[in-house]
């Protein structure tokens, strides 16, 4: 559907649906156009919504594929989750360090912005879906596997980065620079732990039963530090734990 | 005897909201980060803490930062001064109140270790944003005066170690 708007001088065109998509993939400066001019915001977000809930479910999909099963189905579930979680949770910082810092900041057309980062990021997500299948189909081993995924996911995320930058730096000239590098340092940390805290993704083919979401475990960081200790020889348990096996002792001693 | 003319004042600084309005809004954002630190460690000392510190060290190191710009010639008039501090407590507590959902969430989602230290680089983000604030309000758009900004932002760093060794101290009991 393409409708037109009349802004000042200045013509926006107001495209949904999947001329929409399309769009973001061609003409991302109008697509923000249209969210600085606050015009037609609600079909804006619906648009980024389901590209967001299809592309990621679809890239989710691919990576349960390693483990198979209802694996497929959690991924595909938990991944537009963390996007949309972490658009939940940093639109609003965004709103109020803009506002702090006397950038002309709305909600609405903040979290439109949002949307429309993970949105672009989704689509990355799903053109990387071929080389997560082709990694199963030629049986990549489970670490070259989250290795992989990590990496795809890295590049979605770079990609939603890019277009917030982009964003930010049309809607504002002061400050913008350091509220660009605030918020993506937090879209960086909150989604990151979105992912992790919705763990697994993979899951080892072996693995007898596939919870959908692990016990919290602690962040992300703690994890990292962990595994930092761990390569230094520091360990904080007797043992990995093994599947099935309930009788693991955590003793925080030193080998 | 110099026969320059006196330089121009700043125009008066609106502020974003009614003063006690903006105070208001200024204890809002440190109140809530506080209260999320304090669910997760299950104390309440960090709700009172994080205000405390704010507060305590605003009113305890303003008064310097006046007298000094006034010794070089750089202090806008006292009226200006208020509301400049007003709106950077203001910008302070908004910043507090954005990061209260992303703190809530990375917080309970980590071991209490992280979860106080992200809440102690919320304090510190809210801080160093307000101060921004507070120079371009007390100085944009005034008469320019040699090493003003270096005496800002000097009282600035001291101003930061400050409220780091007292945030410490009021919540060392939780931490350690």
């Amino acid at each position: 559907m393409i409708a037109e708007a009349v802004m000042g001088d200045v013509v926006i065109g107001r495209v949904s649906g999947l001329s929409l998509v399309d769009q973001l993939l061609r003409d991302r400066a109008g697509v923000m156009a249209r969210i600085e001019a606050g015009v037609g915001l609600a079909s804006l977000m619906r648009t980024f919504l389901a590209t967001i809930v299809v592309g990621a479910a679809l890239t989710g999909a691919a990576m349960g594929s390693f483990r198979g099963g209802e694996q497929i189905a959690f991924a595909a579930i938990k991944l537009p989750l963390a996007l949309l979680g972490t658009a939940s949770l940093c639109a609003p910082a965004l709103t109020a360090v803009g506002r702090a810092l006397g950038r002309p900041a709305s909600l609405a057309r903040d979290l439109a912005l949002v949307m429309m980062a993970l949105a672009v990021g989704a689509l990355v997500l799903v053109a990387m879906v071929p080389v997560l299948l082709v990694a199963r189909a030629v049986d990549t081993s489970y670490h070259g596997s989250i290795l992989l995924t990590v990496g795809v996911g890295a590049i979605g995320g770079l990609a939603a980065v890019a277009v917030l930058a982009v964003g930010l730096r049309r809607a504002s000239t002061r400050d913008a620079g350091a509220l660009l590098a605030l918020f993506a340092l937090l879209f960086a940390v909150v989604g990151a732990q979105g992912a992790w805290t919705l763990r697994p993704w993979l899951v080892r083919p072996r693995t007898p039963d596939v919870p959908f979401i692990r016990a919290v475990e602690g962040s992300l960081y703690d994890a990292v530090l962990g595994s930092a200790r761990s390569a230094r020889g520091v360990y904080t348990r007797d043992a990995a734990p093994v599947p099935g096996d309930d009788h693991h002792v955590e003793s925080g001693a030193e080998p | 005897m110099s026969t320059a003319p006196p330089p121009p004042e700043p125009l008066p600084l609106p502020l974003p909201l009614p003063l006690p309005l903006a105070v208001a809004a200024a204890a809002a954002g440190p109140l809530a980060v506080g209260g999320v630190l304090a669910l997760r460690l299950g104390d309440p000392a960090p709700m009172i803490a994080v205000p405390a510190v704010v507060f305590a060290v605003a009113a305890l190191t303003l008064p310097a930062l006046y007298i000094a710009t006034a010794v070089v010639g750089a202090a806008p008039p006292v009226g200006h001064v208020v509301r400049a501090v007003g709106r950077a407590l203001h910008a302070l507590g908004l910043v507090h109140l954005g990061f209260v959902m992303p703190l809530l969430f990375l917080g309970a989602s980590s071991g209490e270790g992280t979860a106080f230290a992200l809440g102690a680089v919320t304090v510190a983000t809210g801080s160093v944003i307000g101060l921004r604030v507070l120079h371009g309000a007390l100085f944009e758009g005034a008469f320019p005066v040699s090493g003003r900004s270096a005496l800002f932002w000097t009282w600035a760093a001291i101003t930061l170690v400050i409220g780091a060794r007292l945030f410490g101290e009021l919540t060392t009991e939780v931490t350690l």
